[in-house]
């Protein structure tokens, strides 16, 4: 999907197309059920999530300004309160829990809510690299080869290969900056 | 030394070590390429935290849901058939993004006809190609192709009659430019010789007119092995 695509999709869900709710659903779902999964101890709360999040989207869509912000970001935004309101919720819970068996929480430190949806973000960009691009980005970060290794895996020239990973991290960079924690407040 | 290139750059930050040592010494005095590099280097690491595994769609029954607590009009499938409401903008833009395309561009001109006399199809076909053996390839196999365009997405769907692949084997689709020799891996067949591949967004496919079937092993080596089908795109 192109920006240009994004822009006319956000368009049909701003007025209220119902079949661009749907084409929302199939692009970013995934993006707010794995924010569901990596936050929330149970799959049941993370398909909740996800339901709630396109449910109150919808509900408040006029409230949309495309002039702040992408869809997406918009979405993850909706998607992160739910999350948070959950957390509390279920905090709570625990709390009381605790109180009524006296027992110490053995939680260990976890990744922040930030960082959690930054790599969702990241995940998602890999999966929309070209495929060639995507197999020298993978094999530079999860196989750790030089981009001469990779060169030499792939038959690419040199150039081609240092040239795909220099726009392959700029991409997921300025993903980042646009859906990730950091472009909200 | 002036600013190192943005590649060599990345380099640096995937963990290559400069080799040269006026490149270390930019760095050492230059903040700004050092805080560049560091910015890099942090989504190299967030990307490998994130790790190469695509996310999960949620279940279909979270759509359900939706779908009934908002008491949709009409509610669509899972998948996606349904293009997104078209409008002339919109089919202008795509074919703004295939016009160069040259072999394509009279099969997008007919499409964007028909969309107009009518309800938009569900799928629209822009292409197509009939795949036979290469020399050297099993005599007797032939294949389909057709690129169709659905919901904003573009599809590349390839079925093909030929022998099983071997065991530690399977088939591997390519688009080819031949003018240039450069390939790209759309995606693996299934065993019954059938698969539907959604183009990258963004991808151009300009000059890749011809589609290739290969016979792949479980080797670990990504690169184009050896031909079974071939044929050319055209509208």
């Amino acid at each position: 999907m192109t920006s240009d695509d994004e822009v006319r999709l956000a368009e049909g869900f701003v007025t209220g197309d119902e079949a661009a709710l749907r084409a929302a659903y199939d692009r970013w779902g995934r993006l707010v059920f794995a924010l569901g999964l990596r936050s929330l101890p149970d799959r049941v709360d993370a398909e909740d999530i996800t339901q709630q999040t396109f449910v109150t989207a919808w509900r408040g869509r006029h409230t949309f300004d495309p002039h702040r912000g992408t869809l997406p970001a918009w979405l993850l935004g909706i998607a992160r309160r739910q999350v948070a309101d959950r957390l509390r919720v279920l905090q709570r819970d625990a709390r009381l829990q605790r109180v009524l068996e006296r027992t110490e929480d053995p939680s260990a430190p976890e990744p922040s809510a930030d960082r959690v949806l930054d790599r969702i973000v990241a995940a998602d960009e890999l999966t929309h690299l070209v495929p060639q691009q995507r197999r020298v980005i993978e094999l530079a970060f999860y196989d750790d080869l030089t981009h001469a290794q990779i060169a030499a895996v792939t038959g690419l020239p040199l150039g081609t290969v240092k040239s795909h990973l220099r726009r392959g991290i700029e991409r997921l960079r300025t993903r980042r900056e646009v859906e990730g924690a950091a472009s909200r407040p | 030394m002036p600013h190192p290139d943005r590649e060599r750059l990345t380099l640096v930050a995937l963990g290559e070590q400069p080799v040269v040592d006026a490149l270390s010494a930019h760095l050492d005095q230059c903040a700004q390429c050092r805080s560049e590099v560091t910015a890099m280097r942090d989504t190299v690491a967030l990307a490998r935290e994130a790790g190469p595994a695509p996310l999960e769609a949620p279940p279909d029954h979270v759509w359900s849901s939706i779908a009934a607590e908002l008491a949709l009009e009409a509610d669509p499938p899972p998948v996606p058939v349904r293009p997104v409401r078209p409008s002339r903008r919109r089919r202008g833009l795509v074919v703004g993004a295939l016009a160069a395309a040259a072999a394509l561009v009279a099969a997008v001109a007919i499409a964007v006809a028909g969309a107009f006399t009518g309800d938009p199809p569900a799928t629209e076909q822009i292409a197509s190609a009939s795949l036979s053996a290469v020399a050297a390839g099993p005599p007797g196999a032939t294949g389909k192709v057709s690129v169709v365009e659905a919901g904003g997405e573009r599809r590349i769907e390839v079925s093909a009659t030929m022998p099983p692949a071997p065991e530690q084997g399977y088939y591997e689709v390519w688009l080819l430019d031949e003018r240039t020799d450069s390939m790209i891996a759309i995606g693996a067949l299934g065993e019954n010789g059938r698969g539907t591949f959604t183009m990258p967004a963004g991808l151009d496919m300009t000059g890749y007119s011809v589609v290739d079937v290969s016979a792949e092993r479980y080797d670990g080596d990504p690169a184009h092995a050896s031909s079974v089908l071939r044929g050319n795109l055209s509208s």
